[in-house]
């Protein structure tokens, strides 16, 4: 388990029975009557996660009446959707590693990949679909929607420099701050929370997820690629421009990296130097500056709520979040 | 209804199919997402029949259609290379499908069909997986696998709101009209091409399945006259009038 998963769960400890329930029943959930469909699901789980989503979920039902069954349902439900979006986005990618492990589409094939991510798709319905409420699918099936589109969208400007700050905001917020919202929205619905309680503990999980995802962009370009489990600086060999990139695509001597970076043409030495630069450019500090301001709307929705071991466990990993290393 | 009329309702079905999944960059650049008509006739057998068609059936059935479309897009990617934009595009068109599946149930709402569909699509995916990698030997159980794969989803909406007389028929029909693709030797639009049998046992297998069903469609006194003839029709070629 990575040191930053150990810190992520320290904030949590109140909740951790709960937690590993969720765990044992994500495991249940991809079990399989095919060999190899049941490998690629358990491997795809053993890559582990930060599991945030079902954390969100858990830490918002306590808002409302509790019910770890519940709860539970809902949190398998969108892990399971986070999980299955992971393995068609490798296809997608061409990635061969995730999390430090081969990817289902390395092991096997994209064929496999598909199903499989297919079938967890499903199972993540089951898991919900025992939950009688509409709001609950209405939203869910918004948010599954709204990040297809998110992904569609960034497929369509991949590699495309003329991208500024509110389209890259536009994606992050269907790339991960949507499904963020959603595990904390409904958490507390699972829960019957009131309805202004429902509303804040969403925003605070947009507001996270658009921080979330800020700082995972810059991860991407300060980690090590040992950190990472992947070559750092993939989102711009992959072509998706983000914050940091946003802020010195202008700059003359970034431009010959991007070109090279866009092309597929970059040798290992180029890839370090590309990294070097952004790193001393400032970028990374307006970014994470960005990011900060989000973590900050996030904790101010969370004040009017009653205070208790929820709220500081989310207040927790909201600083957690601003701070992580990978 | 006459066949002008089984056409007018696929056609109709289709149409609105096309408008509940539209996703403009996807039609763009990956282009029209195909859909499947004779699966569609045989999910509509029902409603061609003269029965009672609710709104909650018409959503239902778009749903099934959603779903039919992710995995028939799925089905076409490059099983070693999709790094292509329309590749990419067509692994998220699934993906799109399969939310407007569940966007469609949810509208209902009918939590016992994303219950019990939720099921079905999971056993399908298990299904194409083994076909895939680790297909059955014998050609009797890779019939019942595919026919599985096909009808699994249809039959789930039969079995939701009571249409269960019409379960054997598609059961019959899936398997036959991949036998009859395999023998024209379609190899591009059939699904599993990789395992397309012998043209012996081909032909024993379209007989016995044909007689199955003429057996079948023979003892369904409920059937009205020319949709047991255009079912004849389209399980004889292939391919109908309606297609």
């Amino acid at each position: 388990m990575g040191l930053e998963k150990i810190k992520l769960m320290s904030l949590y400890t109140d909740f951790r029975k709960d937690v590993s329930y969720i765990e044992k029943e994500l495991e249940r959930s991809v079990q399989s009557s095919s060999p190899i469909v049941r490998q690629a699901s358990l491997h795809l789980l053993k890559a582990g996660g930060k599991r945030i989503r079902p954390i969100f979920v858990i830490l918002a039902a306590q808002f409302g009446h509790y019910s770890l069954e519940n709860a539970s349902k809902v949190a398998v439900s969108l892990e399971l959707i986070h999980m299955a979006s992971l393995v068609h986005d490798d296809v997608i990618d061409d990635s061969n590693m995730r999390r430090g492990l081969e990817t289902v589409k390395a092991k096997w094939n994209n064929r496999v990949a598909m199903y499989a991510g297919d079938f967890i798709f499903s199972r993540a319905l089951t898991s919900i679909g025992s939950i009688e409420k509409e709001a609950v699918h209405r939203i869910l099936a918004e948010t599954m929607l709204e990040i297809c589109k998110g992904e569609i969208i960034q497929i369509d400007f991949q590699r495309q420099t003329n991208q500024n700050l509110r389209d890259y905001l536009q994606r992050i917020k269907r790339k991960t701050a949507l499904l963020l919202a959603s595990s904390c929205e409904l958490g507390a619905l699972s829960a019957d929370a009131d309805s202004e309680t429902v509303r804040k503990l969403k925003r605070y999980g947009y507001f996270t997820g658009m921080a979330f995802q800020i700082v995972d962009d810059i991860l991407d370009i300060t980690s090590t690629d040992a950190e990472l489990g992947k070559p750092a600086g993939s989102d711009l060999l992959n072509g998706h421009i983000t914050l940091p990139i946003l802020y010195i695509k202008e700059n003359v001597e970034f431009q010959p990296y991007m070109e090279r970076a866009f092309t597929g043409d970059m040798v290992e030495s180029e890839r370090q130097s590309m990294l070097r630069y952004i790193r001393q450019s400032g970028a990374i500090e307006k970014a994470q500056h960005v990011s900060d301001l989000y973590l900050a709307k996030a904790l101010k929705e969370l004040e009017s709520l009653p205070n208790g071991k929820s709220k500081k466990a989310l207040v927790q990993i909201a600083d957690f979040i601003g701070q992580r290393k990978y | 209804m006459d066949t002008k009329g089984f056409t007018d309702q696929v056609d109709n079905y289709i149409q609105n199919l096309r408008s509940a999944i539209y996703q403009p960059i996807v039609e763009r650049d990956a282009g029209h997402a195909p859909i499947d008509r004779q699966k569609a006739f045989l999910l509509l057998l029902p409603l061609l029949n003269g029965e009672q068609w609710t709104d909650e059936m018409h959503s239902a059935a778009l749903a099934i259609g959603a779903i039919h479309m992710a995995f028939d897009i799925h089905d076409q990617i490059d099983i070693s290379d999709a790094s292509s934009k329309e590749q990419q595009l067509m692994v998220l068109a699934g993906d799109h499908f399969s939310g407007i599946h569940y966007k469609l149930l949810a509208s209902i709402p009918n939590f016992h069909l994303i219950r019990s569909l939720s099921t079905a699509i999971g056993k399908i995916n298990e299904s194409k997986t083994t076909l895939l990698q680790a297909p059955p030997d014998s050609l009797k159980d890779r019939l019942q696998m595919i026919g599985e794969v096909e009808s699994g989803c249809i039959l789930e909406f039969y079995q939701t709101f009571d249409f269960t007389r019409y379960i054997a028929i598609v059961e019959i029909a899936f398997p036959l009209l991949w036998l009859i693709q395999s023998k024209q030797n379609d190899l591009c639009n059939m699904k599993f091409p990789h395992l397309a049998p012998n043209t012996s046992d081909t032909e024993e297998w379209i007989e016995l399945l044909r007689d199955n069903l003429h057996s079948r469609l023979q003892n369904s006194f409920y059937l009205h006259k020319p949709l047991v003839d255009e079912l004849l029709s389209l399980t004889e070629q292939g391919v109908s009038k309606l297609i």
